[in-house]
């Protein structure tokens, strides 16, 4: 076999985390993807994956069994159009996928969640009880002179998180004389130590408490504690000096590290810290949200339905309810009696249910045990063209096909079981 | 294959026929002479005594982007669905989604629609939206005026000629059909920490003036030849003794065309105790004055509703009106926007006058041709209020009921109960059909004549005109029939309507090193192309001609 040469692709975007970055130069040599120098170990994560599944195209199967595509989607379509409620989760693909899945739901009496449909929940709560103030990524990048970012795992999740917003290599155009970054962490890590980020390490359950006792400070109320969650009164103190100095400060949090009960109420928290430091100054919120388009499952959601995710067509009209129509409850409860698992940018493997289960997956998904139907589909930014949301929900940007592939996407798929379900 | 409908009494203000008996014939979407027709008729409608009109043309209705859909999201409970719906219809009960916003809209016979707010940095996500809503047509107006690009070209004194190359790449980079402005700069004061921002105020660190902000764009739109004149929100929304923004603004226009949007939001003169009082009459007299000047109205209706705007100076110190009590606001690169739920109430004064001022301004101002209808959905009321309005706009003893139930004072103070003017069904049709074509530059529809693409509303004439003009007896889209007796029976796919006017690329270089530096964005990524339009968005468009470019 003779070595092809490698494609050079430059800009390209990267469709693992919600940062979205647009930078990546990759060389593509039959099919492999050769990431350039980069650290960031999600993406690199990511193209390995794709890289690893090129030399032999996964085929459909049913019940483990090989199968060709148009068996696969009839088997699906039989399922889906016997389930009297379906779930339609997972939801991890391109802007047409999720119009395919949505209309699929629609068309099946089907209800709609995310794999990551807890941390959507909680931000989605939050605006819901009292609304928000927020900006977009850029606009924290190229503004913020004052930066809190609340979860220290945000540097784990996303990998260039400071690289692309706290302390980027370009200049910002607005004169911001001296940036100061605070971080509310669970643990110290090293992110920014050489940029003079200033950690505050408390337990997560108490973040809570902490942003009250901000926000009491801030509104001038007394507050009886000497110290809240190992922090001193000076040091709160401090913090909330800094916060009302600020001329632009931002508050950065990622709901899917948030993950304790009832942490809608501390994004609520984040929420009234700004609407108060808003009547001096500015201040905005930053709701990174995460991997597997997660903001793109949310929008198409909304202005497909009227209604965010979770919601669900089994009543013949959209039923929303954050509450019960998450997926492990509708699972752990016998309420859907059909799974339509989708992930196509990462081999996220369904939840485990006795309820037939169809997976349009990474074609290095691995199950527990085989699934009733398993269709292989490919990964938009990889295999197809396609549209993602940014994490911050602003902007929807174009991903482009990297490799000939005969992995059809997502949205072809679900069209094939739309096409067959009975009339 | 040939379709006739025959008998019927047509309203084409643009051919001047006013109710007079003819036949319509349509062949491949579009609508042919009658000397054409003497071929074989495929399909006959016997639509004698019924009123025929070309399709109705919204002008500024928010009806996708990333406002909107975090208002969807923020107030589920404003649009609870309970009913099952029509299995023949997908989504038909799925409350103020894309689908259900197409279904309404054909319903009434209304086949085109501009959203008037897209920001270039979410246009992609409107364009996707405005692709989800089936049957009618959609436009974008593109948004500039806040952006950190143009604040600095005009900072450093850069020469128009600049400015109308930005300003056309953006039209091209955003598949808008126009250019619209929202309050001048004042998104970008925000983020500097103003609280109000008007017509002469800079903006901070650019020390550009609103006014100067203004006449730069609407001097481009006009020299780069596009139909549509800039689309102006102005300064100072919703404030008492604002009309005097609005009258400066008309000033400022110089004669060039301009188009002020939602104007009832900006005709409040000041009471005597520095309260809300009505500012129609000026309006209305300096249009008279000003024949450069276009407005829609924006006429609010009681009841609940949202305010979805990019106006974040406006709709942040409007956060403690809330109703319910919640609102969210987001800024981006190149501007921002705000929601705040609301409720008028009848009861109450000044949501009484704000009634009242906007039905001042439709009846005062005599000149169909260039006032509007628009609710500006949804912020005066939702768009499916149109048949009430001009039920409304077309019956006095109507506007007598409403007036009689409402808040007495604000009743007294306004000049409502004087006016008798009715409207009739040729100025309905120059309102919402002939006049929204010619200011768009949308020369293919808003008429009944040959070669014109067949969008046809037909209506059973009745006293009722909110039911009248609620549910059409038969909607063509394109030449397909799509609703029949107020059902929609197919759901066909519009497209997008935009203009593609001449720029020199020598500008590609300036745009490349601002978009990458601070948007962290390559050029190519952040401008829609054609073939992306049809691929990813999903919508195909139609591209109208912009005039020559002034030299």
């Amino acid at each position: 076999m003779t070595a092809t040469a490698a494609i050079e692709h430059k800009h390209v975007a990267c469709p693992f985390c919600g940062l979205s970055c647009q930078d990546l130069r990759i060389n593509v040599r039959d099919g492999h993807f050769e990431v350039d120098a980069m650290d960031c170990a999600q993406a690199a994560c990511g193209y390995a994956r794709a890289s690893g599944i090129t030399n032999q195209t996964p085929s459909p199967t049913i019940r483990g069994q090989t199968c060709n595509i148009a068996d696969a989607t009839l088997r699906a379509a039989e399922i889906l159009g016997q389930a009297n409620s379906p779930l339609v989760g997972g939801l991890g693909c391109d802007v047409a996928g999720v119009r395919a899945a949505v209309d699929l739901a629609e068309r099946i009496g089907g209800t709609l969640d995310h794999m990551h449909g807890d941390s959507i929940a909680r931000n989605v709560l939050a605006l819901q009880d009292g609304g928000w103030m927020t900006a977009s990524m850029t606009e924290v990048r190229n503004r913020a002179d004052l930066i809190v970012v609340i979860g220290s795992e945000i540097f784990d999740a996303y990998p260039r998180f400071g690289e692309k917003i706290l302390w980027p290599e370009k200049p910002s155009n607005l004169e911001i004389k001296s940036r100061t970054v605070i971080v509310l962490g669970s643990k110290t890590t090293a992110a920014g130590s050489d940029h003079g980020a200033r950690h505050v390490t408390l337990p997560r359950e108490q973040l809570t408490d902490v942003l009250a006792a901000i926000c009491c400070l801030l509104r001038g109320r007394p507050l009886q504690a000497t110290a809240v969650a190992g922090i001193s009164f000076a040091e709160l103190k401090d913090i909330v000096e800094r916060l009302k100095q600020a001329q632009y400060g931002a508050i950065i949090w990622s709901a899917a590290h948030l993950d304790f009960p009832h942490s809608e109420l501390t994004i609520q928290m984040v929420a009234e810290l700004i609407a108060e430091l808003n009547n001096t100054n500015r201040f905005i919120g930053m709701p990174l949200t995460g991997p597997d388009g997660t903001a793109t499952a949310q929008q198409v959601c909304t202005w497909k339905c009227g209604f965010p995710l979770r919601t669900s067509f089994a009543k013949g009209y959209p039923d929303y309810d954050p509450y019960s129509h998450g997926t492990l409850h509708l699972l752990a409860t016998g309420q859907a009696d059909a799974l339509l698992w989708i992930s196509s940018f990462n081999a996220q493997s369904p939840p485990t249910t006795s309820a037939p289960t169809i997976v349009l997956g990474h074609g290095a998904t691995r199950c527990d045990s085989p699934p009733e139907v398993f269709i292989p589909v490919g990964t938009p930014g990889i295999d197809h063209a396609g549209l993602l949301f940014r994490g911050d929900g602003v902007a929807a940007l174009p991903l482009a096909q990297l490799r000939n592939s005969a992995l059809p996407s997502t949205a072809d798929v679900i069209g094939m079981i739309l096409s067959q379900l009975p009339r | 294959m040939l379709i006739k409908l025959a008998g019927g009494r047509v309203y084409d203000p643009a051919n001047e026929t006013n109710g007079e008996v003819r036949d319509i014939y349509i062949r491949d979407g579009r609508i042919v002479a009658p000397d054409s027709a003497s071929a074989r008729v495929n399909e006959e409608y016997d639509i004698s005594g019924r009123i025929v009109m070309a399709g109705a043309i919204d002008i500024h209705s928010h009806i996708a982007g990333g406002n909107v859909n975090t208002a969807r999201m923020l107030l589920p409970e404003q649009h609870r669905a309970h009913l099952a719906r029509k299995l023949s219809l997908p989504f038909g009960n799925a409350k103020w989604s894309t689908h259900e916003t197409g279904y309404r809209y054909a319903k009434m016979g209304f086949t085109t629609v501009v959203e008037p707010a897209m920001l270039p940095i979410n246009a992609a996500h409107a364009h996707l939206e405005m692709a989800d809503i089936p049957i009618i047509d959609k436009a974008g107006l593109a948004v500039l005026g806040n952006d950190d690009l143009l604040l600095d070209m005009l900072r450093n004194r850069q020469e128009q000629r600049a400015i109308n190359d930005y300003v056309a790449w953006t039209l091209h980079s955003s598949q808008a059909l126009g250019i619209k402005v929202i309050n001048a700069g004042g998104a970008s004061a925000f983020k500097q920490n103003a609280r109000s921002f008007n017509l002469d105020d800079e903006v901070p660190m650019y020390g550009v003036t609103s006014r100067r902000i203004i006449q730069a764009l609407q001097r481009a739109v006009h020299e780069i030849g596009v139909e549509h004149p800039l689309h102006v929100h102005c300064n100072n929304l919703g404030l008492p003794g604002n009309v005097e923004t609005a009258l400066a603004t008309i000033e400022a226009a110089e004669g060039l065309p301009m188009h002020l949007a939602h104007v009832q939001f900006y005709s409040y003169d000041r009471g005597k105790k520095g309260g809300f009082a009505s500012g129609s009459v000026a309006l209305a007299e300096a249009l008279k004055r000003n024949a450069n000047i276009t407005v829609d109205v924006g006429q609010i209706m009681f009841g609940q509703t949202v305010t979805v705007s990019g106006d974040i100076v406006r709709q942040f110190a409007a956060r403690n009106t809330a109703t319910p009590r919640k609102w969210a606001t987001w800024e981006a690169e190149d501007g921002a926007g705000g929601i705040v739920p609301f409720h008028y109430k009848e009861a109450n004064f000044i949501n009484t006058l704000q009634w009242a001022i906007g039905l001042e301004l439709f009846l005062l101002i005599d000149d169909p041709w260039r006032v509007f209808l628009t609710t500006d959905h949804p912020n005066g009321a939702p768009f499916t209020a149109y048949p009430y309005l001009f039920h409304l706009l077309m019956d006095r003893n109507l506007r007598a009921v409403w007036s009689a139930r409402s808040n007495q004072s604000a009743i007294k103070a306004s000049l409502l109960p004087h006016l008798e003017r009715e409207y009739g069904l040729y100025e309905i049709a120059i309102m919402t059909r002939a006049a929204p074509a010619r200011l768009l530059g949308l020369h293919d529809r808003g008429h009944l004549g040959p070669g014109a693409i067949a969008d046809i509303a037909v209506y059973t004439d009745q006293a009722d005109k909110s039911r009248m003009f609620g549910a059409a007896d038969y909607v063509f889209k394109d030449g397909r029939l799509v609703v029949r007796n107020g059902e929609i029976i197919n759901i066909v796919q519009g497209c997008t309507q935009v203009v593609h006017p001449a720029y020199d690329s020598s500008i590609i270089e300036t745009l490349n090193r601002h978009f990458s530096r601070y948007y962290n964005l390559p050029l190519h990524k952040l401008a829609l192309s054609d073939s992306e339009m049809a691929d990813q968005i999903g919508s195909t468009i139609r591209v109208h001609n912009a005039k020559e470019r002034a030299a």
